[in-house]
Protein backbone atom coordinates (compact mmCIF):
# COMPACT_ATOMS: atom_id res chain seq x y z
CA UNK A 1 0.00 0.00 0.00
CA UNK A 2 1.43 3.32 -0.96
CA UNK A 3 1.35 6.36 1.44
CA UNK A 4 -0.91 8.88 0.89
CA UNK A 5 0.37 12.45 0.49
CA UNK A 6 -2.01 14.35 2.95
CA UNK A 7 -3.22 17.15 1.39
CA UNK A 8 -3.23 20.73 3.42
CA UNK A 9 -7.13 22.19 3.24
CA UNK A 10 -7.08 25.64 2.07
CA UNK A 11 -8.18 28.10 4.27
CA UNK A 12 -9.26 31.65 4.00
CA UNK A 13 -7.02 32.89 7.15
CA UNK A 14 -3.74 31.98 4.97
CA UNK A 15 -2.22 34.32 2.08
CA UNK A 16 -3.49 33.35 -0.67
CA UNK A 17 -0.64 31.98 -2.86
CA UNK A 18 -2.76 33.10 -6.29
CA UNK A 19 -4.24 36.12 -5.03
CA UNK A 20 -1.15 38.51 -6.73
CA UNK A 21 -0.15 41.49 -5.77
CA UNK A 22 -2.37 43.94 -3.43
CA UNK A 23 0.91 45.70 -2.42
CA UNK A 24 1.19 47.28 -6.53
CA UNK A 25 -2.42 47.96 -6.19
CA UNK A 26 -1.80 49.82 -3.39
CA UNK A 27 1.62 51.74 -5.00
CA UNK A 28 -1.07 52.37 -7.73
CA UNK A 29 -3.50 53.63 -5.43
CA UNK A 30 -0.86 55.95 -3.86
CA UNK A 31 0.14 57.12 -7.19
CA UNK A 32 -3.40 57.99 -8.61
CA UNK A 33 -3.36 60.15 -5.25
CA UNK A 34 -1.05 61.93 -5.97
CA UNK A 35 -1.31 62.48 -9.45
CA UNK A 36 -4.84 63.82 -8.02
CA UNK A 37 -3.31 66.14 -5.88
CA UNK A 38 -0.60 67.28 -8.29
CA UNK A 39 -3.32 68.15 -10.82
CA UNK A 40 -5.82 69.84 -8.51
CA UNK A 41 -2.71 72.10 -6.84
CA UNK A 42 -1.44 73.07 -10.25
CA UNK A 43 1.62 71.95 -8.89
CA UNK A 44 2.77 70.16 -12.28
CA UNK A 45 2.86 73.07 -14.11
CA UNK A 46 6.21 73.95 -12.62
CA UNK A 47 6.74 77.61 -12.14
CA UNK A 48 5.85 78.87 -15.65
CA UNK A 49 4.67 82.70 -14.91
CA UNK A 50 0.93 83.20 -16.02
CA UNK A 51 0.35 85.72 -18.31
CA UNK A 52 -1.16 88.92 -17.07
CA UNK A 53 -4.16 89.84 -18.30
CA UNK A 54 -5.38 93.14 -18.94
CA UNK A 55 -7.08 94.65 -16.09
CA UNK A 56 -11.18 94.90 -16.70
CA UNK A 57 -13.19 97.72 -15.23
CA UNK A 58 -16.40 97.16 -14.65
CA UNK A 59 -19.06 100.49 -14.69
CA UNK A 60 -22.05 100.23 -12.59
CA UNK A 61 -24.85 101.58 -15.18
CA UNK A 62 -27.74 102.95 -12.93
CA UNK A 63 -30.53 102.38 -15.59
CA UNK A 64 -32.13 105.83 -14.78
CA UNK A 65 -30.17 108.87 -16.65
CA UNK A 66 -30.91 112.25 -14.53
CA UNK A 67 -29.99 115.43 -16.08
CA UNK A 68 -27.20 116.10 -13.26
CA UNK A 69 -25.42 112.87 -12.21
CA UNK A 70 -22.95 115.05 -10.04
CA UNK A 71 -25.97 116.67 -7.63
CA UNK A 72 -25.81 114.28 -4.36
CA UNK A 73 -22.21 114.10 -3.99
CA UNK A 74 -19.79 115.18 -1.65
CA UNK A 75 -17.38 117.92 -2.42
CA UNK A 76 -13.88 117.19 -2.57
CA UNK A 77 -12.57 117.24 0.33
CA UNK A 78 -10.34 120.15 1.14
CA UNK A 79 -7.34 120.80 2.57
CA UNK A 80 -7.66 121.37 6.54
CA UNK A 81 -7.17 124.97 7.60
CA UNK A 82 -6.32 125.79 11.19
CA UNK A 83 -9.49 126.68 13.07
CA UNK A 84 -8.74 130.77 13.64
CA UNK A 85 -8.71 130.79 17.08
CA UNK A 86 -12.02 133.07 18.11
CA UNK A 87 -10.67 136.50 19.71
CA UNK A 88 -11.31 137.06 22.92
CA UNK A 89 -14.36 137.86 24.57
CA UNK A 90 -15.64 141.24 23.22
CA UNK A 91 -18.56 141.73 25.73
CA UNK A 92 -15.97 142.00 28.73
CA UNK A 93 -13.87 144.30 27.33
CA UNK A 94 -15.20 147.20 26.05
CA UNK A 95 -13.25 147.72 22.97
CA UNK A 96 -11.92 150.90 21.90
CA UNK A 97 -13.78 152.91 20.14
CA UNK A 98 -12.61 154.46 17.02
CA UNK A 99 -14.05 158.07 17.35
CA UNK A 100 -13.81 160.25 14.25
CA UNK A 101 -11.00 162.61 13.84
CA UNK A 102 -13.23 165.70 14.02
CA UNK A 103 -14.99 164.82 17.18
CA UNK A 104 -11.35 163.88 18.69
CA UNK A 105 -9.64 167.14 17.41
CA UNK A 106 -12.92 169.40 19.17
CA UNK A 107 -12.54 167.51 22.46
CA UNK A 108 -16.75 167.56 22.37
CA UNK A 109 -18.46 165.16 24.09
CA UNK A 110 -20.21 162.44 21.38
CA UNK A 111 -23.28 163.35 19.68
CA UNK A 112 -26.28 160.90 19.46
CA UNK A 113 -25.52 160.29 15.89
CA UNK A 114 -21.70 158.88 16.69
CA UNK A 115 -22.57 156.77 19.35
CA UNK A 116 -25.17 155.00 16.95
CA UNK A 117 -22.57 154.96 14.42
CA UNK A 118 -20.44 153.20 17.33
CA UNK A 119 -23.05 151.11 18.74
CA UNK A 120 -23.46 149.40 15.28
CA UNK A 121 -20.18 148.82 14.03
CA UNK A 122 -19.72 146.80 17.90
CA UNK A 123 -22.65 144.98 16.88
CA UNK A 124 -21.55 144.31 13.35
CA UNK A 125 -18.22 142.77 15.23
CA UNK A 126 -19.92 140.53 17.61
CA UNK A 127 -21.88 139.35 15.10
CA UNK A 128 -18.98 138.16 12.11
CA UNK A 129 -16.92 137.12 15.19
CA UNK A 130 -19.87 134.65 16.43
CA UNK A 131 -20.53 133.79 13.04
CA UNK A 132 -17.02 133.24 12.19
CA UNK A 133 -17.10 131.17 15.31
CA UNK A 134 -20.03 128.55 13.83
CA UNK A 135 -18.55 128.31 10.56
CA UNK A 136 -15.55 127.13 12.47
CA UNK A 137 -17.41 124.26 14.14
CA UNK A 138 -19.72 123.84 11.77
CA UNK A 139 -16.76 123.05 8.94
CA UNK A 140 -15.04 121.29 11.76
CA UNK A 141 -17.96 119.07 12.47
CA UNK A 142 -18.91 118.56 8.17
CA UNK A 143 -15.37 117.38 7.65
CA UNK A 144 -15.66 114.27 5.98
CA UNK A 145 -13.42 111.00 5.92
CA UNK A 146 -11.97 109.11 3.14
CA UNK A 147 -13.86 106.38 3.64
CA UNK A 148 -17.32 108.26 3.93
CA UNK A 149 -19.78 106.21 2.15
CA UNK A 150 -20.24 108.77 -1.67
CA UNK A 151 -23.33 110.72 -0.97
CA UNK A 152 -24.73 113.23 1.37
CA UNK A 153 -27.34 113.21 4.09
CA UNK A 154 -29.67 115.40 2.75
CA UNK A 155 -29.58 113.83 -0.99
CA UNK A 156 -32.81 112.32 -2.50
CA UNK A 157 -31.77 109.11 -3.28
CA UNK A 158 -31.90 109.27 -7.16
CA UNK A 159 -28.72 111.56 -7.87
CA UNK A 160 -26.18 108.86 -7.97
CA UNK A 161 -26.76 108.06 -11.71
CA UNK A 162 -25.20 108.51 -15.38
CA UNK A 163 -25.78 111.38 -18.13
CA UNK A 164 -28.00 110.79 -20.90
CA UNK A 165 -25.50 110.81 -23.45
CA UNK A 166 -24.31 107.58 -21.88
CA UNK A 167 -26.53 106.09 -21.06
CA UNK A 168 -28.13 106.10 -24.65
CA UNK A 169 -24.53 105.07 -25.59
CA UNK A 170 -23.92 102.17 -23.35
CA UNK A 171 -27.72 100.74 -24.23
CA UNK A 172 -27.15 100.95 -28.14
CA UNK A 173 -23.36 99.56 -26.93
CA UNK A 174 -25.40 96.60 -24.95
CA UNK A 175 -27.20 95.68 -27.93
CA UNK A 176 -24.31 96.11 -30.68
CA UNK A 177 -23.11 92.52 -31.68
CA UNK A 178 -20.59 91.65 -34.25
CA UNK A 179 -19.06 88.43 -35.13
CA UNK A 180 -15.39 88.10 -34.70
CA UNK A 181 -15.42 86.06 -38.29
CA UNK A 182 -16.88 89.24 -40.05
CA UNK A 183 -13.65 91.41 -40.20
CA UNK A 184 -11.11 89.48 -39.60
CA UNK A 185 -8.18 91.48 -40.26
CA UNK A 186 -6.82 93.93 -37.18
CA UNK A 187 -6.10 96.86 -39.03
CA UNK A 188 -9.27 96.79 -40.42
CA UNK A 189 -11.09 96.34 -36.95
CA UNK A 190 -8.84 99.51 -35.67
CA UNK A 191 -9.77 102.25 -38.54
CA UNK A 192 -13.20 100.90 -39.22
CA UNK A 193 -15.46 103.73 -38.07
CA UNK A 194 -19.03 104.98 -38.71
CA UNK A 195 -21.12 107.58 -37.72
CA UNK A 196 -24.64 107.81 -36.96
CA UNK A 197 -27.09 110.86 -35.99
CA UNK A 198 -29.89 109.88 -33.95
CA UNK A 199 -32.59 111.54 -32.33
CA UNK A 200 -34.61 109.95 -28.62
CA UNK A 201 -37.59 111.24 -27.89
CA UNK A 202 -38.33 111.78 -24.33
CA UNK A 203 -40.33 109.08 -24.18
CA UNK A 204 -36.96 106.88 -24.76
CA UNK A 205 -38.29 105.89 -28.63
CA UNK A 206 -35.82 106.34 -31.62
CA UNK A 207 -37.37 108.57 -33.47
CA UNK A 208 -34.61 108.81 -36.46
CA UNK A 209 -31.32 108.00 -37.62
CA UNK A 210 -29.44 108.19 -40.19
CA UNK A 211 -25.71 107.42 -41.35
CA UNK A 212 -24.09 110.51 -41.33
CA UNK A 213 -20.75 108.75 -42.46
CA UNK A 214 -20.81 105.04 -43.49
CA UNK A 215 -17.84 102.56 -42.56
CA UNK A 216 -17.73 100.66 -46.15
CA UNK A 217 -18.10 97.26 -44.89
CA UNK A 218 -22.06 96.80 -45.38
CA UNK A 219 -21.54 94.10 -42.32
CA UNK A 220 -20.34 96.36 -40.21
CA UNK A 221 -22.99 99.05 -40.71
CA UNK A 222 -25.62 96.59 -40.74
CA UNK A 223 -24.81 95.10 -37.61
CA UNK A 224 -25.01 99.02 -36.39
CA UNK A 225 -28.70 99.11 -37.88
CA UNK A 226 -29.94 95.93 -36.13
CA UNK A 227 -28.32 97.62 -32.81
CA UNK A 228 -30.21 100.74 -33.43
CA UNK A 229 -33.42 98.47 -34.26
CA UNK A 230 -32.79 96.53 -30.83
CA UNK A 231 -32.69 99.64 -28.91
CA UNK A 232 -35.70 101.26 -30.53
CA UNK A 233 -37.47 101.77 -27.12
CA UNK A 234 -34.80 102.60 -24.32
CA UNK A 235 -35.83 100.77 -20.99
CA UNK A 236 -36.43 104.04 -19.08
CA UNK A 237 -37.41 107.42 -20.11
CA UNK A 238 -35.00 110.09 -20.95
CA UNK A 239 -34.95 113.28 -18.89
CA UNK A 240 -34.75 115.22 -22.06
CA UNK A 241 -34.86 115.03 -25.55
CA UNK A 242 -32.03 114.42 -27.29
CA UNK A 243 -32.04 115.96 -30.79
CA UNK A 244 -29.62 114.79 -33.53
CA UNK A 245 -27.04 113.52 -31.33
CA UNK A 246 -23.66 112.05 -33.08
CA UNK A 247 -23.02 108.25 -32.46
CA UNK A 248 -19.50 106.92 -33.64
CA UNK A 249 -19.26 103.37 -33.53
CA UNK A 250 -15.38 102.10 -33.97
CA UNK A 251 -13.37 98.66 -32.49
CA UNK A 252 -10.93 100.70 -30.74
CA UNK A 253 -12.00 100.17 -27.64
CA UNK A 254 -9.98 97.64 -25.61
CA UNK A 255 -13.07 95.76 -24.67
CA UNK A 256 -14.63 95.14 -28.14
CA UNK A 257 -11.28 94.31 -29.31
CA UNK A 258 -10.29 92.07 -26.83
CA UNK A 259 -13.52 90.18 -27.40
CA UNK A 260 -13.26 90.02 -31.56
CA UNK A 261 -10.11 88.55 -30.85
CA UNK A 262 -11.57 85.12 -29.03
CA UNK B 1 -3.73 73.49 -1.13
CA UNK B 2 -4.28 76.93 1.18
CA UNK B 3 -7.55 75.29 2.42
CA UNK B 4 -5.46 72.23 3.83
CA UNK B 5 -2.76 73.88 4.72
CA UNK B 6 -4.21 76.81 6.62
CA UNK B 7 -6.22 74.37 8.39
CA UNK B 8 -5.78 73.56 12.41
CA UNK B 9 -3.81 70.21 13.70
CA UNK B 10 -6.80 68.22 14.48
CA UNK B 11 -8.39 69.38 10.71
CA UNK B 12 -5.14 67.99 9.42
CA UNK B 13 -5.47 64.60 11.32
CA UNK B 14 -8.66 64.10 9.70
CA UNK B 15 -7.60 64.93 7.00
CA UNK B 16 -4.18 62.29 6.87
CA UNK B 17 -6.96 59.43 8.21
CA UNK B 18 -9.10 60.50 5.01
CA UNK B 19 -6.41 59.95 2.85
CA UNK B 20 -5.02 56.28 4.83
CA UNK B 21 -8.69 55.40 3.98
CA UNK B 22 -9.42 56.54 0.30
CA UNK B 23 -5.82 55.12 -0.68
CA UNK B 24 -6.06 52.27 0.56
CA UNK B 25 -9.56 51.94 -0.80
CA UNK B 26 -8.82 52.65 -4.24
CA UNK B 27 -5.87 49.91 -4.14
CA UNK B 28 -8.50 47.37 -2.98
CA UNK B 29 -10.47 48.50 -6.16
CA UNK B 30 -8.09 48.10 -8.10
CA UNK B 31 -6.93 44.39 -6.91
CA UNK B 32 -10.67 43.20 -6.63
CA UNK B 33 -11.63 44.23 -9.97
CA UNK B 34 -8.52 42.48 -11.14
CA UNK B 35 -9.35 39.35 -9.16
CA UNK B 36 -12.93 38.86 -8.89
CA UNK B 37 -12.53 39.39 -13.12
CA UNK B 38 -9.86 37.07 -13.59
CA UNK B 39 -11.88 34.89 -10.96
CA UNK B 40 -15.21 35.18 -13.31
CA UNK B 41 -13.07 34.68 -16.60
CA UNK B 42 -11.14 31.37 -15.40
CA UNK B 43 -14.46 30.03 -13.73
CA UNK B 44 -16.07 29.94 -16.60
CA UNK B 45 -13.44 29.04 -18.96
CA UNK B 46 -13.13 25.38 -16.26
CA UNK B 47 -16.89 24.66 -16.39
CA UNK B 48 -16.17 24.68 -20.70
CA UNK B 49 -13.25 22.50 -19.78
CA UNK B 50 -14.67 20.29 -17.18
CA UNK B 51 -17.62 19.48 -19.24
CA UNK B 52 -15.73 18.86 -22.30
CA UNK B 53 -13.09 16.54 -20.55
CA UNK B 54 -14.74 14.61 -18.27
CA UNK B 55 -12.28 12.59 -16.79
CA UNK B 56 -11.01 13.45 -12.91
CA UNK B 57 -7.52 12.80 -13.96
CA UNK B 58 -7.20 14.76 -17.34
CA UNK B 59 -8.52 17.68 -15.99
CA UNK B 60 -6.37 17.36 -12.66
CA UNK B 61 -3.52 18.24 -15.20
CA UNK B 62 -5.06 20.82 -16.43
CA UNK B 63 -5.94 23.04 -13.52
CA UNK B 64 -3.09 25.18 -14.39
CA UNK B 65 -4.73 27.14 -16.92
CA UNK B 66 -7.38 28.38 -14.41
CA UNK B 67 -5.44 28.86 -11.38
CA UNK B 68 -7.16 31.84 -10.91
CA UNK B 69 -10.81 30.53 -10.41
CA UNK B 70 -12.25 29.31 -7.21
CA UNK B 71 -13.93 25.50 -8.70
CA UNK B 72 -10.45 24.43 -9.44
CA UNK B 73 -10.08 24.49 -5.22
CA UNK B 74 -13.24 22.74 -5.25
CA UNK B 75 -12.37 20.40 -7.84
CA UNK B 76 -8.88 19.61 -6.69
CA UNK B 77 -9.97 19.04 -3.37
CA UNK B 78 -12.97 16.92 -4.63
CA UNK B 79 -10.68 14.95 -6.38
CA UNK B 80 -8.05 14.74 -3.70
CA UNK B 81 -10.74 13.54 -1.21
CA UNK B 82 -11.50 11.00 -3.71
CA UNK B 83 -8.12 9.49 -4.09
CA UNK B 84 -7.44 9.32 -0.57
CA UNK B 85 -10.65 7.04 0.24
CA UNK B 86 -10.11 4.99 -2.97
CA UNK B 87 -6.86 4.45 -1.59
CA UNK B 88 -8.26 3.91 2.04
CA UNK B 89 -10.50 1.56 0.84
CA UNK B 90 -7.90 -0.63 -1.02
CA UNK B 91 -6.71 -1.72 2.32
CA UNK B 92 -9.96 -1.74 4.19
CA UNK B 93 -12.34 -4.86 5.64
CA UNK B 94 -15.26 -2.53 5.62
CA UNK B 95 -18.40 -2.95 3.67
CA UNK B 96 -18.83 -1.82 0.39
CA UNK B 97 -22.14 0.07 1.24
CA UNK B 98 -20.89 1.57 4.02
CA UNK B 99 -17.41 2.83 1.86
CA UNK B 100 -19.79 4.35 -0.45
CA UNK B 101 -21.80 6.66 1.59
CA UNK B 102 -19.13 7.67 3.51
CA UNK B 103 -17.54 9.10 0.94
CA UNK B 104 -20.10 11.10 -0.60
CA UNK B 105 -20.52 12.27 2.58
CA UNK B 106 -16.88 13.49 2.48
CA UNK B 107 -16.82 14.78 -0.65
CA UNK B 108 -19.86 16.64 0.58
CA UNK B 109 -17.77 18.01 3.68
CA UNK B 110 -15.22 19.00 1.88
CA UNK B 111 -17.06 21.13 -0.82
CA UNK B 112 -18.67 22.65 1.92
CA UNK B 113 -15.33 23.52 3.50
CA UNK B 114 -13.95 24.67 0.42
CA UNK B 115 -16.52 26.96 -0.80
CA UNK B 116 -16.57 28.43 2.69
CA UNK B 117 -12.72 29.28 2.17
CA UNK B 118 -12.60 30.47 -1.28
CA UNK B 119 -15.73 32.28 -0.36
CA UNK B 120 -13.91 34.38 2.50
CA UNK B 121 -11.33 34.56 0.03
CA UNK B 122 -13.29 36.56 -1.78
CA UNK B 123 -14.80 38.43 0.56
CA UNK B 124 -11.20 39.63 1.41
CA UNK B 125 -11.10 43.29 1.79
CA UNK B 126 -14.33 43.76 0.97
CA UNK B 127 -15.36 45.08 4.72
CA UNK B 128 -12.42 47.33 4.81
CA UNK B 129 -14.57 49.43 1.96
CA UNK B 130 -17.61 49.17 3.62
CA UNK B 131 -16.23 50.66 6.84
CA UNK B 132 -14.83 53.88 4.48
CA UNK B 133 -18.39 54.49 3.03
CA UNK B 134 -19.92 54.45 6.54
CA UNK B 135 -17.36 55.93 8.23
CA UNK B 136 -15.70 58.53 5.92
CA UNK B 137 -18.54 60.68 5.84
CA UNK B 138 -18.41 60.69 10.01
CA UNK B 139 -15.00 61.37 10.25
CA UNK B 140 -14.89 63.74 7.83
CA UNK B 141 -17.46 65.69 9.59
CA UNK B 142 -15.58 65.41 13.05
CA UNK B 143 -12.78 67.29 11.13
CA UNK B 144 -15.16 69.71 9.99
CA UNK B 145 -17.22 70.68 13.16
CA UNK B 146 -14.09 70.72 14.69
CA UNK B 147 -12.94 72.89 12.17
CA UNK B 148 -15.81 75.38 12.54
CA UNK B 149 -15.38 75.35 16.34
CA UNK B 150 -12.01 76.57 16.08
CA UNK B 151 -12.90 79.51 13.61
CA UNK B 152 -15.74 80.47 15.46
CA UNK B 153 -13.31 80.55 18.36
CA UNK B 154 -11.05 82.37 16.11
CA UNK B 155 -13.77 84.79 15.46
CA UNK B 156 -14.05 85.23 19.04
CA UNK B 157 -11.16 86.45 19.85
CA UNK B 158 -10.51 88.97 17.10
CA UNK B 159 -13.78 90.25 17.96
CA UNK B 160 -15.05 90.88 14.47
CA UNK B 161 -17.92 88.63 12.67
CA UNK B 162 -17.61 90.29 9.35
CA UNK B 163 -17.71 87.86 6.55
CA UNK B 164 -13.89 88.15 5.58
CA UNK B 165 -12.91 86.84 9.36
CA UNK B 166 -16.08 84.08 9.51
CA UNK B 167 -15.63 82.59 5.72
CA UNK B 168 -12.05 81.11 5.50
CA UNK B 169 -12.31 79.42 8.73
CA UNK B 170 -15.55 77.46 8.00
CA UNK B 171 -14.15 76.98 4.39
CA UNK B 172 -11.20 74.97 5.61
CA UNK B 173 -13.37 73.06 7.96
CA UNK B 174 -15.36 72.38 5.26
CA UNK B 175 -13.03 70.57 3.16
CA UNK B 176 -12.41 67.21 5.86
CA UNK B 177 -16.25 66.12 4.67
CA UNK B 178 -15.94 66.73 1.41
CA UNK B 179 -12.57 64.95 1.18
CA UNK B 180 -14.82 62.48 3.44
CA UNK B 181 -17.52 62.34 0.64
CA UNK B 182 -14.78 61.63 -1.53
CA UNK B 183 -13.41 58.73 0.05
CA UNK B 184 -16.76 57.36 0.86
CA UNK B 185 -18.48 57.58 -2.37
CA UNK B 186 -16.33 55.79 -4.43
CA UNK B 187 -15.69 53.08 -1.60
CA UNK B 188 -19.89 52.06 -1.43
CA UNK B 189 -19.83 51.90 -5.06
CA UNK B 190 -17.36 49.61 -5.53
CA UNK B 191 -18.50 47.40 -2.47
CA UNK B 192 -22.23 46.86 -3.73
CA UNK B 193 -20.65 46.06 -6.92
CA UNK B 194 -17.84 43.43 -5.80
CA UNK B 195 -20.60 42.17 -3.36
CA UNK B 196 -23.01 41.29 -6.18
CA UNK B 197 -19.87 39.65 -8.52
CA UNK B 198 -19.01 37.89 -5.27
CA UNK B 199 -22.13 36.59 -4.97
CA UNK B 200 -22.80 35.18 -8.44
CA UNK B 201 -19.38 33.56 -8.33
CA UNK B 202 -20.33 31.96 -4.87
CA UNK B 203 -23.51 30.39 -6.80
CA UNK B 204 -21.43 29.16 -9.40
CA UNK B 205 -19.27 27.66 -6.68
CA UNK B 206 -22.79 26.31 -4.83
CA UNK B 207 -23.92 25.00 -8.54
CA UNK B 208 -20.79 23.03 -9.61
CA UNK B 209 -20.27 21.43 -5.77
CA UNK B 210 -23.91 20.25 -6.89
CA UNK B 211 -22.99 19.04 -10.07
CA UNK B 212 -19.97 17.65 -8.32
CA UNK B 213 -21.43 15.58 -5.77
CA UNK B 214 -23.87 13.76 -8.67
CA UNK B 215 -21.01 12.57 -11.02
CA UNK B 216 -19.35 11.59 -7.63
CA UNK B 217 -22.41 9.36 -6.65
CA UNK B 218 -22.60 8.61 -10.71
CA UNK B 219 -19.20 6.79 -10.53
CA UNK B 220 -18.97 3.50 -10.75
CA UNK B 221 -18.36 1.87 -7.53
CA UNK B 222 -14.47 0.91 -6.25
CA UNK B 223 -15.41 -2.54 -5.17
Amino acid sequence: MTAVRPLRPSSGLHADPRAGRFLGAYLLSLLLHALLLLALTGAWRGTVPREDKPPVYYIDLVHKPVLNPQAGRPEPRLPEQPVPTPPAPVASVEPKATIPAKLATTGKPASKTADSHVSDALRKLRDEQALQQKFAALRQAQTVPMDTPVGLPDAKGNEAGISTNVYVQATIQQNWALSPYVLGDPAKMARIEAWVRITYGKSGRLESFRFEKESGDTQFDESIKRALVKSQQLPNPLPVRLEDVRLIFNLKQLNVLAELRR
Amino acid sequence: MELITNAGLVVKLVLLILAYFSVTSWAIIIYKTLTIQRATRDSARFLDFFWAKRRFDVISQGLGDFRRSPLTVLFREVNHELLQSRRAAEGASADALDVDLGEQERVARVLRRATTSETHRLEKYLSFLATTGSAAPFIGLFGTVWGIMDAFHGIGKSGSASLAVVAPGISEALVATAIGLVAAIPAVIAYNHFVNKVNVLIGEMDNFSQEMLNVVQRMPRSR
